[in-house]
C-alpha cells in the first residue's frame, strides 16, 4: 500500500482519520454482541431448535442429543454473526465436512519446548493455537487474527448467557444453578 | 496559487474537476521521480504565461506554492501523490523530503496540504497516509511497520477489555496466554451448557414461547427480579395468546370450571406438562397432589423456588384468567 509521507511535525491525524475509514466496516460488530435484541434473537431461534431436536429424536441418547445441541447453539450464532467474519463463515460451511478433532495439543507443549527459542516463535506458537481454536481462522496475519478472536470472543459470551438464562428457565423447578458466563476459571 | 484557483472556480468548476482527476490519473500512471521533476519545471514556465489551462491546473496540485517554486532545486519539495508504490526510488524521496524540511517553512506545506484537500479528497482517501513523527525513522519499511504494530496494540487493548481479569498483564504472550484460556472455558462453558440443555425436562416444548420475553429481563437483570416481576405485571395479557393457544391446539383440553384455580397451582409447582405424549398423566398426578396438599404445596414451592423463577410463576398466574373463559366456551 502506498505510504504517503509528510513533515514529522505533525500529529498522527491523518493516520487515524484513515484508521477509521478502514476500520468502519468490521468495527461494528464486536459491539452488537451485548445487545438485549441479539441475545433474544438468538434465544428464540435456539429454542425453536431445541424443539425441533426433541422432536425428532424422543429416544436419542444424551450424549448424541447434547452434541446436536451444541452444533446447533453454534450454527445459530455464526448465522446471528450474519456472515462478516471469517470464523461465522467457516462454522457455516464446513459443518459437514468437519471432523470432529480434539482440543490442540501443543497447549501442552509450551513451558517445556518453547522457552529455548526465540520470542518471536513462541508468538507464532501461541497465534497458531488461536488460530486452530477460533474456527477458520488458522492461516491468518496476527492483526486479523486478533480481530476475529476479539469478535468470536463477544459471540461466545452472549451465547453462554443466553443458554445460562435458557436452562435457568426451564429447569426452574429442577436443578437451579445457573452457570456465571463471566466467571473465568483457566 | 489560490487566486489561480479562485479565478478558475467560477469559470468551470466541475468539468475542470474531472479533467484534474482524469489527467492526475494519467499521470500516477506514467510517473517517475524526474519525469515528476521535468514536467514541474516545464509547468512552472507555463504558470506563468498561461494561468487557464488545464495542465496548469493538475501542476498547481503538485507543487506548493511559487515562492517555494522559484526557491527549490530539481522539484524535491514536492508532495508525493497517491499512486506512488513504496519502491526504491521512493525511499530515496522521502529522505530527500525529510531532509528538505528544515529548510522550507511548514506553511508551504500546509497551503498545499489544503489545496490538494479541497480540489482532490476523493483520491487522498484511498490510501494510508502516516506521519512519520519526530526524531523517527522514515524509511518505508519502519513506517509501515509501525502502523501494523500500533494496529496490533489497538487490537490487543480492545481484547484487554473483552477478557475479564487482564489489566494486569501486559506483553502480548501473557495476554495471549489469557486469551486462549478464555476462549477454551467459554467453549467449555457451551458444552456443559447444551448437556444441560439436551437433559432438561420435556415441558420444554410447551413454555417456550412464554418464557422468550421474560429471558430478557433475566438475561440483563438477573441480580434485580423485582424490576423484572413489576414489568410483567404491568403487560401479562398479550403473551398469553401463544401459551393458550398452543394447549387448545395441541391437546384440546376440556376445561373444567376449576381449571383457573388448577392453572395457577400447576404454575407455582412446575410448569404446565401440555406435550401429547406427557399430558394425561402429568395432569392425574398433578391434580392429585394438589387436592390433597394444595395450599402447603403452594407455601413449600414458593419459599423454594429462587428468585428468578418467581416472575414464570406470577407471569402464568395472571395469565391464564382471561383465558379461561373463551375455552370454556
Amino acid at each position: 500500500m502506498p505510504i504517503f509521507i509528510s513533515d514529522g511535525s505533525s500529529s498522527s491525524k491523518d493516520v487515524e482519520r484513515n484508521r477509521k475509514m478502514n476500520k468502519t466496516a468490521l468495527r461494528p460488530s464486536p459491539k452488537n454482541w451485548h445487545t438485549d435484541r441479539e441475545q433474544n434473537i438468538y434465544s428464540s431461534k435456539l429454542i425453536e431448535t431445541l424443539r425441533r431436536i426433541r422432536r425428532s429424536s424422543p429416544k436419542a441418547e444424551e450424549l448424541r442429543r447434547s452434541r446436536a445441541i451444541r452444533e446447533a447453539a453454534d450454527r445459530i450464532l455464526a448465522v446471528a454473526g450474519r456472515g462478516r467474519t471469517r470464523w461465522s463463515r467457516a462454522i457455516l460451511f464446513s459443518r459437514n465436512l468437519k471432523i470432529k478433532h480434539s482440543r490442540p495439543r501443543k497447549a501442552v507443549y509450551f513451558p517445556t519446548q518453547l522457552k529455548k527459542r526465540g520470542r518471536p516463535q513462541v508468538l507464532k506458537c501461541k497465534a497458531g493455537v488461536l488460530g486452530r481454536l477460533v474456527p477458520g481462522c488458522r492461516k491468518l496475519s496476527f492483526p486479523t487474527l486478533l480481530e476475529e478472536a476479539s469478535d468470536y470472543i463477544a459471540a461466545l459470551q452472549m451465547q453462554v448467557r443466553a443458554m445460562a438464562s435458557l436452562t435457568a428457565i426451564l429447569s426452574a423447578s429442577g436443578g437451579f444453578s445457573s452457570p456465571d458466563p463471566d466467571r473465568y476459571a483457566p | 496559487m489560490q487566486e489561480i484557483l479562485q479565478c478558475l472556480s467560477p469559470s468551470s468548476s466541475a468539468s475542470n474537476l474531472s479533467v484534474l482527476e482524469r489527467q492526475r490519473a494519467r499521470l500516477q500512471r506514467q510517473q517517475s521521480f524526474e519525469s515528476m521533476n521535468e514536467i514541474n519545471n516545464l509547468s512552472f514556465d507555463n504558470l506563468i504565461s498561461l494561468p487557464i489551462s488545464p495542465q496548469n491546473l493538475q501542476t498547481d496540485q503538485y507543487l506548493c506554492s511559487d515562492s517555494s517554486l522559484k526557491n527549490k532545486k530539481g522539484g524535491s519539495l514536492r508532495k508525493r501523490k497517491a499512486g506512488k508504490t513504496p519502491t526504491v526510488n521512493s525511499g530515496e524521496e522521502e529522505e530527500k523530503e525529510k531532509k528538505m524540511k528544515p529548510d522550507d517553512s511548514p506553511e508551504k506545506f500546509k497551503e498545499s496540504g489544503a489545496e490538494a484537500e479541497t480540489a482532490a479528497p476523493p483520491l487522498k482517501r484511498d490510501f494510508i497516509h502516516v506521519r512519520a513523527r519526530r526524531g523517527q525513522a522514515t524509511d518505508s519499511h519502519s513506517l509501515a511497520e509501525r502502523v501494523r504494530r500500533e494496529k496490533i496494540s489497538e487490537r490487543m487493548k480492545y481484547l484487554q477489555g473483552l477478557v475479564p481479569g487482564c489489566n494486569k498483564i501486559t506483553g502480548k504472550a501473557g495476554m495471549l496466554d489469557e486469551i486462549i484460556n478464555y476462549v477454551q472455558s467459554l467453549q467449555r462453558q457451551v458444552e456443559f451448557l447444551s448437556m444441560k440443555l439436551a437433559t432438561v425436562n420435556p415441558w420444554i416444548d410447551f413454555n417456550i414461547d412464554s418464557f422468550l420475553p421474560k429471558e430478557v429481563n433475566l438475561a440483563c437483570n438477573p441480580n434485580i427480579p423485582t424490576v423484572s416481576v413489576s414489568t410483567e405485571l404491568v403487560e401479562p395479557n398479550y403473551i398469553q395468546i401463544n401459551p393458550m393457544h398452543q394447549m387448545a391446539t395441541s391437546c384440546g383440553l376440556n376445561i373444567d370450571v376449576n381449571f383457573s384455580d388448577l392453572a395457577i397451582r400447576q404454575s407455582l409447582n412446575s410448569p404446565l406438562t401440555v406435550h401429547d405424549t406427557f399430558l394425561d398423566p402429568s395432569f392425574n398426578v398433578h391434580s392429585s397432589s394438589w387436592d390433597a396438599n394444595s395450599e402447603n404445596i403452594c407455601d413449600l414451592e414458593f419459599h423454594q423456588l429462587p428468585l428468578q423463577s418467581l416472575p414464570v410463576c406470577i407471569f402464568h398466574a395472571a395469565g391464564y384468567s382471561p383465558y379461561n373463559l373463551k375455552m370454556e366456551m
